[in-house]
């Protein structure tokens, strides 16, 4: 079931690291990534202060073309042939006007369901990527009918899933490690006396946070869960005892391992976050309660001797293969009002200037119908929200939607124009990631363009 | 286990030992009936005073009137070299109640011994160092190595308990494989059976299967098919109803290889709750498990065919109702991208024992492309739901097997991925017929789905070895048949992998249990009841405790992938371990406090109307006889209770260290708190990593 050519993961840690990799590969190379580490936050300006990245996956694969619309007459006319009956009404578009750096039309309309994009478009707080993909290299569709350098496992959603979030997509599986996890591992050292992990998840564990040493931390809408027994000395004491290292037995010895460390970051966790409240009314959704536990994280980040955090918020049930105007016009508003409550709950707690949202998933779907709905494909559409971000504008190509078009391969599927490695490593620079880091956590990048030339390819974020 | 070991040191550069040839014939595999057969009255261990102690003649098959004469040891190792490599010859075919274990380690100041070799009774020897050869005939074997020059010193050892003891553990860990868990009585009837594992899949597979949809209907609804009528008792609403069902059946019905099997293929053929219609309609869901049951043990293609034309699987992955192209239209691609991927042949072409084919630059190769999709998702294009049937299924109808509408179905001729052609002008059903078999034939169905089955009910990693005797027994059941099931599953739990002991020392063998089953065996173990007279099991969802729930799979890539790796040793090792995906902070935690609500409380569910009749373990029940645990629970000494739940849970595995921190925190509660101390036990054996992880 292994692929002996497997990246590996010791490739990411660079030269140094590798020269160190022999018999002791495992010791020698946490020992290298701690010094990795510790430079990388010698690099930086000790008074820096927090930064937070809030990762919004929309499981399933959003039909964002139906999120981002042309709403220039004849691009609305093109759009309208090619999606038939799935196609939105361009009069319940809510208008949005782009500068025009890139796109060939500046008329462009919102799901009628995101009003509060509309407005936090309009406020300079949210910027859209336009036909975002996972890519090797930077592909034609010759290269694409000639299965050049494509991604493994294309329109398939466990690949793509795991692509968005590894960014190493020639690489199938989840064995590369997320890029937010890869990042982790670089920044871990600047939340010194952390007891609690960098990475924190609302929505159970993922790939996107696991790097070498780098993990998630769960959590759910009112913290971590509290360990059975631990009120009692001797269950304490017994518990304890019996999650001690001494097992023979792998899957044992990580079991017992694994659970220490749930017992631990709980204890700290829950004690940071609990005298914390968020006042901001909150919208009625699981998606919102989510973004609020992540606000009163970062409101203890303090407690936490936290300077860097990933959050990873997972939403599903977007294969729209059937019911695909109905649904969205269900779900879309979901993540609209969430997202702006999060900019509102960020503001409550005076850090709308230290996070940044974006948006992955799996795919963009079929720009046909296949009478009901749409199926998988690949370049898709994306938001980025938060006080940095350059917002009211957006970035990256807005392809055509003709159908034979030069980014067309079939059934309205759009080779990607921004790769997942230019879109993310802008939103890891921003992070702290330097430019001579970037090979290490994006091993793909200098295929799309030379980090240390241009530290932010597309422009959301300076 | 009480182990006794003996270690026997031996010295790769002396000479050789003492050798003494015996005969095997007529020699006990009983320790104690060996030791009531020596001549005489022996004292002590050693009562030949020759150096070797009775147990080790034992072992090394010595009759017992070697222990008491000085010039008989048993069959001692023999060491030899040859050019490069070194021997040891092992000249005797082992005590079924012992486990040998060969170790070597460089020098005397090492504390740890490295496992070299194992050997479980007069099984064969199994080498676990690399570069280990073993070379077996009939009256003796040959270990040879090479390139060990740090391993100067070896020590054969052997341990045991008691043999009854050790059969029991056996059958423990067999039927933690084979079952929702054991209770004692299961334990003790496989090993006074002697074990005999085939008899037992044999009387399983013959079983009556337990159909959800019966049991469903055993529940007297007055208008079962109508999800508004249901009495005002059933807690929970209609949707619930089939996962009682599921409790049901597989906490106390006695098909148990078959539900487990079930089990395992609805983590094949994964149809979910999230993105289904109709979830509360108990009768579509029952159905559908249906499928799975009755086909547990049948052939694969039959069961292919049932699932394809299940209306629920159409509804699923949206293929009811897919036309053929008109204009833009094009036929919905969802089902012919995901019985390929996941129900049958993957990604990735396949070797017969699992890995990857490679091509000339070392690459893996695609089964097929996403032409090859387009052009798959022609085939099932023309499946309608039958008429609905309102007095029967209520409407519309996800019950009966679709049908084909051929003006819907795409007749034009399909080039399947492996350049099979489907002819032009086909009707809907026989266009899917030929397609399925194409999928079945598969040179990548047999190691695909033997892998996969393996991980449920084995370990994590099979060998490549042990896949491709799966892979075999799939293409060919001895009969000449393709796909059979009940042979494949016979084969997996009767395969040396999973059942030699000595796989059991390997560092990377076993698997993390699901959290579920760990759950089911705590139930079964203690026989969860309820009190009064409602027979069936209202349990409260744990999806989100456990990370997985009959019905509630997140998506068609189930609770967790079968490539899924956690980083950190496992990844290091270049493991996978698919359980590790569902275990986090949050379930790894909340995990435990459905159990400590099982074992202290009795679980939450229950039926409106006043009563409470939580479902509680035996120990809880009053009225009822004084359990053994609880009598065992009275002694102020803790030992025989732990060792009980140890055979019991853990099929003795719970380490020396573990059960001695476990018993000192029940001694820590007084005598005459009994239940107390019983809890206490059972939670902390509950919590353990060795009640986590199947060795």
């Amino acid at each position: 079931m292994k692929n002996e050519r497997l990246l590996s993961r010791r490739r990411f840690l660079g030269e140094a690291s590798c020269a160190a990799v022999g018999s002791t590969a495992l010791y020698s190379s946490l020992l290298n990534l701690r010094m990795t580490s510790t430079a990388a936050a010698a690099n930086l300006n000790p008074d820096d202060d927090y930064k937070a990245l809030v990762c919004l996956f929309l499981a399933g694969g959003n039909d964002s073309y139906n999120m981002l619309v042309p709403n220039n007459a004849s691009a609305y006319a093109e759009y309208k042939n090619t999606r038939d009956n799935i196609a939105l009404e361009k009069t319940d578009l809510l208008p949005i006007t782009s500068n025009g750096k890139g796109q060939p039309y500046s008329e462009f309309g919102i799901h009628p369901g995101m009003k509060e994009f509309q407005e936090l478009y309009n406020m300079n707080d949210l910027a859209f990527v336009a036909n975002v993909g996972t890519l090797v290299h930077p592909t034609t569709k010759s290269d694409y009918n000639n299965k050049r350098s494509l991604p493994s496992g294309l329109f398939s959603h466990s690949d793509q899933q795991v692509h968005w979030q590894t960014s190493v997509p020639q690489v199938k599986g989840s064995s590369p490690g997320g890029w937010g996890g890869r990042t982790a591992d670089l920044l871990m050292a600047m939340n010194e006396d952390s007891q609690v992990s960098m990475n924190i998840s609302l929505s159970g564990v993922n790939i996107f946070q696991v790097g070498n040493e780098a993990f998630a931390y769960i959590s759910g809408l009112e913290g971590g869960t509290d360990m059975v027994g631990y009120t009692d000395p001797f269950q304490k004491a017994a518990i304890d005892g019996l999650l001690e290292e001494h097992y023979k037995n792998l899957f044992t010895r990580t079991f017992a391992k694994n659970t220490r460390r749930f017992i631990d970051s709980s204890i700290a966790f829950n004690a940071a976050i609990e005298p914390i409240d968020i006042f901001t009314p909150v919208p009625p959704t699981q998606l919102a309660q989510r973004f609020k536990m992540v606000a009163r994280t970062i409101a203890a980040r303090k407690t936490l001797n936290m300077k860097r955090q990933t959050f990873f918020i997972r939403a599903g049930g977007w294969d729209h293969h059937s019911e695909v105007n109905n649904a969205q016009g269900l779900m879309l508003p979901e993540i609209s009002q969430a997202v702006k409550y999060f900019k509102d709950a960020l503001q409550e707690i005076g850090m709308t200037d230290n996070v940044v949202t974006f948006t992955a998933s799996d795919f963009g779907r079929t720009l046909t119908s296949n009478g009901v709905g749409s199926d998988h494909a690949w370049g898709g559409n994306h938001i980025v929200m938060g006080g940095p971000v350059n917002g009211g504008e957006i970035y990256g190509t807005y392809p055509s939607l003709v159908l034979g078009s030069s980014q067309e391969v079939g059934r309205g599927r759009l080779i990607p124009t921004t790769s997942v490695d230019a879109y993310s490593s802008e939103i890891a620079r921003w992070f702290g990631v330097s430019s001579s880091e970037m090979d290490t956590v994006f091993p793909n990048i200098r295929n799309f363009y030379d980090p240390m030339i241009t530290p932010y390819p597309l422009g959301f974020l300076s | 286990m009480n182990l006794s070991l003996y270690p026997l040191f031996l010295r790769l550069c002396t000479a050789l030992l003492t050798t003494v040839t015996i005969g095997f014939a007529a020699a006990t595999d009983d320790y104690p009936e060996w030791l009531a057969k020596i001549p005489g009255q022996p004292i002590g261990e050693d009562p030949d005073n020759d150096g070797v102690p009775s147990f080790l003649e034992y072992a090394l098959g010595a009759e017992p009137e070697a222990a008491v004469d000085p010039f008989e040891t048993g069959s001692s190792p023999i060491f030899r070299r040859e050019d490069q490599s070194t021997m040891v010859l092992l000249p005797f075919p082992g005590k079924r109640d012992l486990i040998y274990i060969l170790e070597g380690k460089a020098n005397l100041k090492d504390e740890e011994w490295t496992p070299m070799a194992t050997k479980l009774g007069n099984a064969p020897w199994k080498a676990v160092a690399e570069g280990f050869q073993i070379e077996e005939t009939a009256d003796e074997v040959t270990l040879s190595f090479e390139e060990w020059p740090n391993t100067t010193f070896l020590r054969l050892r052997a341990e045991t308990g008691d043999p009854t003891l050790q059969r029991k553990a056996l059958a423990a860990r067999f039927l933690k494989q084979a079952t929702f868990g054991p209770s004692m009585a299961d334990i003790e009837a496989l090993a006074e059976a002697d074990l005999d594992f085939n008899s037992w899949i044999d009387d399983q597979q013959a079983m009556e299967a337990s159909s959800h949809l019966a049991h469903y209907y055993s529940f007297g609804l007055s208008n079962p098919i109508d999800p508004r009528d249901i009495r005002s008792e059933y807690v929970g609403g209609p949707a619930t109803l089939k996962i009682t069902t599921w409790w049901d059946i597989a906490l106390l019905n006695p098909d148990q290889l078959r539900q487990r099997m079930a089990w395992a293929l609805s983590q094949i053929f994964v149809l979910g709750e999230s993105g289904s219609l109709a979830n509360q309609y108990p009768i579509q869901w029952v159905n559908w498990y249906d499928i799975l049951v009755r086909n547990s043990f049948g052939n694969f293609r039959d069961l292919l065919q049932e699932v394809t034309l299940s209306p629920k699987m159409g509804d699923y992955l949206t293929y009811v109702n897919n036309r053929k192209a008109s204009g833009q239209q094009l036929p919905d691609e969802n089902y012919a991208r995901e019985v390929m991927q996941l129900f049958t042949i993957g990604l990735w072409l396949l070797n017969n024992d699992g890995t990857l084919k490679l091509d000339d630059l070392g690459e893996p190769i695609p089964t097929y492309d996403n032409d090859d999709i387009t052009e798959m998702a022609k085939v099932f294009t023309g499946l309608i739901r039958q008429v609905n049937k309102p007095d029967l299924y209520w409407s519309p109808n996800r019950v009966d097997p679709m049908r084909e509408n051929n003006f819907q179905h795409d007749k034009t001729v399909k080039v399947m991925f492996d350049g099979s052609i489907i002819p032009a002008g086909g009707n809907t059903i026989e266009d899917i017929s030929m397609a399925l078999d194409v999928l079945f034939n598969h040179s990548n169905t047999p190691p695909f789905i033997s892998i996969r089955l393996i991980q449920r009910f084995v370990c994590s990693n099979p060998s490549p070895e042990f896949v491709e005797r799966i892979s075999n027994v799939f293409i060919d059941n001895g009969e000449g048949v393709r796909g059979d099931l009940g042979a494949v599953i016979k084969a997996i739990l009767l395969d040396p992998e999973a059942r030699d002991a000595g796989y059991m020392i390997e560092e990377g063998r076993g698997k993390l249990r699901e959290p579920l089953l760990k759950f089911t065996q705590l139930c079964r173990a203690f026989d969860l009841q309820h009190n009064a007279t409602n027979a069936h099991f209202w349990i409260q969802p744990f999806d989100d405790d456990f990370g997985m729930h009959p019905y509630k799979y997140p998506s068609v890539f189930n609770f967790y992938l079968p490539d899924y790796v956690p980083s950190g040793e496992i990844q290091d090792s270049n493991l996978v371990a698919p359980e590790f995906q569902i275990l986090d902070d949050s379930t790894g935690l909340k995990t435990f406090r459905v159990f400590e609500l099982l074992i202290e409380t009795g679980l939450v569910g229950g039926v409106a109307g006043g009563v409470n009749p939580r479902p509680t373990l035996n120990y809880m029940r009053p009225g009822e006889p004084e359990t053994v645990e609880l009598q065992l629970a009275k002694q102020s000494n803790a030992d025989a209770l732990i060792d009980r739940l140890d055979l019991l849970l853990t099929h003795q595995t719970l380490g020396e260290t573990s059960k001695a921190i476990i018993v000192e925190a029940v001694e820590a509660i007084p005598e005459n708190l009994a239940l107390a101390r019983l809890q206490r036990a059972i939670l902390m054996v509950s919590i353990s990593p060795e009640f986590a992880i199947l060795e």
